[in-house]
């Protein structure tokens, strides 16, 4: 048990050295808190902040167009507010209090009485192919938005036909007096039955899926930065001395290795479960359908960070090597496997190449509990006999090297 | 035998040969000094000695069993102080020594004995729950050296244990270390101060270029080399100091002046044989040849070190 004293003694270091406990422990929570905070996502925590925000331009001033307004603003996901004039909605798009403007032109309501009910009922061929111009309507989206600009045109247009097309149809005759009828039955209905009229409820947002994917990313990228703290912790016991005492001492090189790898592997585990606290508390985000699978995920994903620290360590003779070894592994091994995007959006060349890094297998394990309801075992099993086979690998390899050039040369 | 020999010890770095078929003995108890100019090979024979080297040749034998380094129970009997501070600056004494205590299979009340015993021994026992941080340059040097012991090693290899610390703190060193060789610690002591190694070794080894020079107790090391006169001359006519120094080491001092060392054994100035001086004497006499001072000169190992390792610097 000779190992469990060079462990104890390696994490009351780690415990009295403040530095490498900031860049393991609260640096990835302060640095997915700013994240959140620079999208909007943490000080409000919930709903507001996750809306798209809506301003509406009402130059037409009419029933109907006050009508298409109150519509909007019942439907979920989008905060939509008044603005008085097109300059002002510029100055919105630019600074961000708006992401899109729908602008009711002074025409609207008169090209709305325009319409007949075959350009609702058939609006691939009717006035409305020629979309929301042809009744007086715009929609402007700021830079960040134009992606969604288009969807936004349909939900609004959605929005007008909901509204549009029961006013069209009163004016046909026939077609007034069975909506009036439907609407007459309709409500005795309801009274017979003592139910209020249900009011239309906006749907409520759920958690960002982004951060279901992001917090499990960033926690894999800062669970490799145990490598230079690592490699930084045998360049020290070198140049203190203090390895040469050990190496005389009644520890195998093995044990010796197996008690400087403990504590960053305890380490590497704490600093796992308190990202997934904070990303639950600070972004709701979900566990998962099964959040004690993330446990083994966690342990592997920090037994081949160890392992390549240690491997890393038996390679290093200076600090400026450690510095610059662990940067590549850092952040090139975090970039080419996909921690700062959604492995989706990666090339499948990339994703391929990806699968050579142990970050890969973690985010494929990941993303596989996190964001499917019904996550495939198999999958999560296989990254993590990976991930712990990469750090047994890198585990021995750096025993090995250990052996070979600090002992007995 | 008991305790630890060396015997025939060689190890080259490429096609430098750094430790070349040397051989010694340091016996239970006994404080065996190594000295040598830079590079003489000192460090890498300690570190063969301590296992972290692999010699090319001969054999490293404690009590009478050769050393094998993956042998724990042998590693154990070892006690090493390192030139540099092999300490925790940020754990207390006391952690410190029971670190390096668990680490050589000591535990419980074994452990707090010797604990008790090193920190009186170095003397730390009012420090015992500070950080080497807010320690002098002695206290932490005493640390190292006590961090050694906790294990109660029957052989200890210091290399350089007293570098820069102040004369309280190497007076204790060093009572310390004779300390060891009373309870029957075999000792190896790498230093290039002359006079500790005459303070506390019971036997001297010099080396240099890999080889033993010479090897004995220091009454035997001093009295095989001992300078009887220095003789000091205004300035010597090149022909007599050619004849001079067929007889005795001719110096040029910075001022001109010359100083002529006339070395005899022990044996013969008892015996009255002093036949270099009387030869010296004659020919300055002959050569008129003013005479300046004449004093007889305290033989040294410093002395004795430079005249076999040279004055040449040594990088």
């Amino acid at each position: 048990m000779e190992f469990w004293e060079i462990t104890v003694k390696d994490l009351r270091l780690i415990l009295k050295d403040r530095g490498a406990l900031y860049t393991l422990l609260a640096l990835p929570v302060v640095f997915i808190a700013i994240l959140g905070v620079s999208t909007g996502q943490l000080i409000t925590t919930h709903d507001a902040a996750k809306l798209v925000k809506i301003g509406v331009i009402d130059e037409d001033q009419s029933e109907i167009s006050e009508h298409v307004y109150r519509d909007l603003g019942a439907i979920g996901g989008l905060q939509v507010s008044k603005i008085e004039n097109r300059n002002e909605a510029k100055l919105r798009l630019q600074d961000g209090r708006s992401s899109v403007v729908v602008i009711l032109g002074k025409d609207f309501s008169s090209r709305v009485d325009d319409l007949n009910l075959s350009d609702i009922f058939d609006t691939e061929h009717g006035k409305l192919s020629a979309g929301l111009a042809a009744i007086d309507m715009q929609v402007e989206s700021s830079a960040a938005f134009v992606g969604v600009a288009e969807l936004v045109q349909y939900v609004v247009l959605s929005a007008v036909l909901r509204v549009v097309a029961p006013e069209v149809a009163k004016r046909n005759a026939l077609l007034s007096r069975i909506l009036s009828r439907m609407i007459e039955q309709h409500q005795e209905e309801l009274e017979a039955r003592g139910v209020e009229e249900p009011r239309p409820v906006p749907v409520k947002p759920g958690a960002s899926i982004i951060y279901q994917t992001l917090v499990p990313a960033f926690m894999v990228m800062f669970a490799f930065f145990l490598v230079n703290i690592m490699a930084s912790s045998f360049i020290n016991e070198r140049k203190l001395g203090t390895l040469k005492r050990l190496q005389v001492s009644r520890v195998t090189p093995v044990q010796l290795m197996f008690g400087k790898t403990v504590p960053f592997l305890i380490v590497s585990i704490a600093q796992s479960l308190l990202l997934f606290s904070s990303g639950k508390l600070m972004f709701g985000m979900s566990w998962g359908t099964y959040p004690l699978m993330l446990l083994p995920v966690i342990l592997t994903t920090s037994l081949s960070a160890t392992g390549l620290g240690l491997l890393l360590a038996t390679i290093v003779r200076t600090e400026s090597q450690v510095t610059s070894y662990s940067t590549f592994l850092v952040i090139v091994l975090a970039g080419i496997s996909g921690c700062y995007m959604p492995r989706d959006w990666l090339p499948d060349l990339m994703k391929n190449v990806s699968l050579g890094t142990p970050h890969a297998w973690a985010l494929i394990a990941y993303q596989e509990l996190l964001t499917h309801e019904h996550p495939n075992m198999l999958i999560v099993g296989q990254c993590c006999c990976i991930l712990a086979a990469f750090g047994v690998v890198c585990f021995l390899v750096g025993c090995v090297r250990f052996r070979k050039y600090e002992y007995s040369r | 035998m008991n305790g630890l020999e060396v015997s025939r010890l060689k190890k080259r770095y490429g096609d430098v040969t750094v430790v070349d078929d040397l051989s010694f003995h340091v016996g239970p108890g006994e404080i065996f000094g190594l000295i040598g100019p830079n590079g003489a090979g000192k460090s890498t024979t300690m570190m063969m000695i301590i296992g972290l080297l692999q010699p090319e040749g001969g054999t490293i034998s404690f009590d009478g069993e050769r050393f094998n380094p993956q042998n724990l129970d042998m590693r154990s009997r070892l006690g090493i102080v390192p030139q540099e501070l092999a300490i925790y600056p940020e754990l207390t004494t006391i952690q410190n020594l029971r670190f390096f205590g668990g680490l050589n299979g000591i535990r419980g009340n074994r452990l707090k004995e010797r604990v008790d015993y090193v920190l009186d021994l170095i003397g730390l026992r009012q420090n015992a729950d500070h950080t080497p941080s807010t320690f002098s340059g002695g206290m932490s040097r005493r640390l190292n050296f006590g961090i050694a012991l906790i294990h109660e090693p029957r052989f200890v290899v210091l290399d350089e244990p007293t570098v820069g610390i102040d004369p309280q703190s190497r007076s204790s060193l060093l009572d310390a270390v004779r300390q060891l060789g009373r309870d029957g610690v075999g000792v190896l002591y790498a230093s290039h101060y002359m006079d500790e190694i005459e303070a506390v070794c019971d036997r001297v080894g010099i080396m240099d270029r890999g080889k033993l020079l010479q090897i004995g107790t220091l009454d035997q090391l001093l009295d095989r080399s001992r300078i009887d006169l220095c003789v000091t001359v205004a300035s010597l006519p090149p022909e007599l100091r050619t004849e001079l120094e067929s007889i005795a080491e001719v110096l040029t001092e910075p001022d001109g002046t010359s100083r002529i060392l006339v070395r005899e054994t022990l044996e013969a100035q008892k015996q009255g044989n002093s036949v270099h001086l009387r030869r010296v004497l004659e020919l300055l006499e002959r050569t008129q040849t003013p005479l300046l001072g004449i004093k007889t000169q305290e033989t040294s190992l410093e002395t004795l070190f430079l005249r076999l390792t040279g004055r040449t610097l040594r990088d």
